[in-house]
């Protein structure tokens, strides 16, 4: 495990996002339960656990949404503690990108300026804001749908507004939580085809949490599976696949394989 | 009997007209200072409830139990026995319990707490995702406020101040009773205790009129915020 990070370190990849013996609790539940290792520069990442394993929770620390209980991250240098104050963040926060399952975009304001707020936060004047944010509804092609509420799109459409919104201000980092779980399969092709070339052309990383293993094998090129607050199992894609050692990543892959054989 | 109900049902607008118009303008100012002053203090109870509840941006649960508790002590109150049980309060505050002024201050208090709840119940509808992406873009909590919360929830709000202006019109006419004028005591004063039927229903037109122009504004300016 170890072994094939330190292979892609040698490959000029450097660590964005370093997870140091990270805990979060919750009353008395251990939601992430020290866990440590490293994302790198321009990888899309996957966090897969069924429900409760504590993934969304472990996400919601790098942008700190969650304050945590014990451990360190470094986020592209800058390190997040238990004593951290949210103040202390927005810098931080302008350089991760964020998109939802529920898409989570502001029903009172149009899809420009649902896109147009981050830049608004950032302090981006407003010629500067208009042509980013006309490049950005371009690149998710929603160019025409400008002027339009996100009560009139379809899930789809949400989610790319969703997505232009979360890469405003230019992120490294996306972190995309269950960001197709609410998505017909069409649709979530779609997106993930979207994510694969913000990952190409801005060389964002990508941190997608999921519970469906298509999603990893569609577009992740490392995953660490989560069960009971820890990283159970993490590597390649192709290798954990190959070779799965845990048995909730051989639950996860034996369900893959049954689905896409179409036969109970 | 018929002649003496027509008798009493007699008016003479030349004396009456100026007494009526006076009461309007009491009924005007006493609402329209309840409604701005207990409106701002309510909205800004409302948030301050909305951010110390569970989960919210400055979650405190003992302080937002005190504040509820204020809040549900005094909602029930009838109005009328409210505004004589705050009467040595009132004194202390405004120097008298008769007249306008003084019914104006137990109007405000009502009025913030009656605010607060409605407020809370209208911001408490944003999806706390759309709280959570405003906060992963590092949005302050002011900004949050602002920016996400009042703008998220403007309709309903316009609908809830347009629900606490008849609210308050019905406790300017109690307001009456200690003297603090306007035409719920014209009506009482005039129209109840001098058996003159036809100046009570003047006052209720007029009431009428006043309350429907308010919340015809009110309509128009929510259906514009949400036409999207």
């Amino acid at each position: 495990m170890s072994s094939q990070l330190d292979n892609a370190r040698s490959e000029n990849h450097e660590v964005l996002i370093r997870f140091d013996d990270v805990s979060k609790v919750f009353g008395d539940v251990n939601a992430v339960d020290g866990i440590s290792f490293s994302i790198l520069q321009g990888e899309i990442f996957g966090i897969i656990g069924r429900s409760g394993a504590g993934k969304s929770t472990l996400v919601r620390l790098i942008n700190a949404l969650e304050k945590l209980s014990g451990g360190e991250i470094y986020v592209d240098d800058v390190k997040i503690t238990s004593k951290t104050r949210s103040s202390d963040l927005k810098q931080l926060r302008t350089n991760i990108g964020m998109i939802f399952q529920s898409f989570n975009l502001f029903g009172s304001r149009t899809v420009f300026k649902n896109v147009e707020y981050p830049l608004k936060l950032a302090g981006v004047d407003k010629a500067q804001r208009r042509t980013r944010v006309l490049e950005l509804l371009d690149f998710v092609g929603l160019a025409e749908k400008a002027d339009v509420y996100p009560s009139k799109l379809s899930g789809g459409q949400k989610q790319r507004v969703g997505i232009a919104r979360a890469l405003a201000t230019n992120p490294k980092i996306l972190l995309a939580d269950e960001a197709t779980s609410a998505l017909d399969p069409e649709t979530t092709l779609d997106i993930l085809k979207l994510l694969k070339k913000v990952n190409v052309e801005f060389k964002t990383t990508i941190v997608v949490i999921t519970h469906t293993m298509s999603v990893v094998k569609l577009i992740c090129d490392k995953v660490a599976v989560m069960n009971d607050g820890k990283v159970v199992e993490i590597g390649e894609t192709s290798k954990v696949f190959e070779n799965p050692q845990h048995e909730v990543t051989k639950n996860f892959i034996s369900t893959l394989r049954t689905l896409e054989s179409g036969k109970l | 009997m018929e002649y003496e109900l027509l008798a009493n049902n007699y008016v003479n607008w030349e004396k009456t007209w100026p007494f009526l118009t006076e009461a309007v303008q009491e009924t005007l100012t006493m609402v329209s200072e309840t409604l701005v002053v207990g409106g701002i203090l309510g909205l800004l109870l409302g948030i301050t409830l909305w951010s110390l509840r569970k989960g919210s941006i400055l979650q405190n649960t003992v302080l937002y139990q005190i504040l509820n508790f204020v809040i549900n002590f005094i909602r029930p109150i009838p109005f009328i026995i409210f505004l004589t049980a705050v009467q040595p309060i009132t004194i202390a505050v405004v120097g008298t319990s008769i007249g306008t002024t003084a019914a104006t201050f137990p109007m405000i208090v009502f009025c913030t707490v009656a605010t607060a709840r409605l407020v809370e119940q209208a911001l408490i509808t944003v999806p706390s995702g759309v709280i959570e992406a405003a906060t992963a873009m590092g949005a302050s909590k002011l900004r949050i406020i602002f920016d996400v919360l009042l703008s998220e929830t403007l309709a309903p709000l316009i609908l809830s101040y347009a629900f606490l202006f008849v609210a308050v019109i019905d406790m300017s006419a109690m307001a009456g009773t200690i003297g603090g004028g306007g035409l719920g005591n014209y009506a009482i004063v005039y129209g109840y205790q001098k058996f003159n039927i036809t100046i009570t229903w003047v006052c209720v037109g007029i009431i009428i009129v006043i309350v429907q122009i308010a919340q015809l504004l009110a309509n128009f300016f929510a259906k514009k915020v949400l036409s999207r």
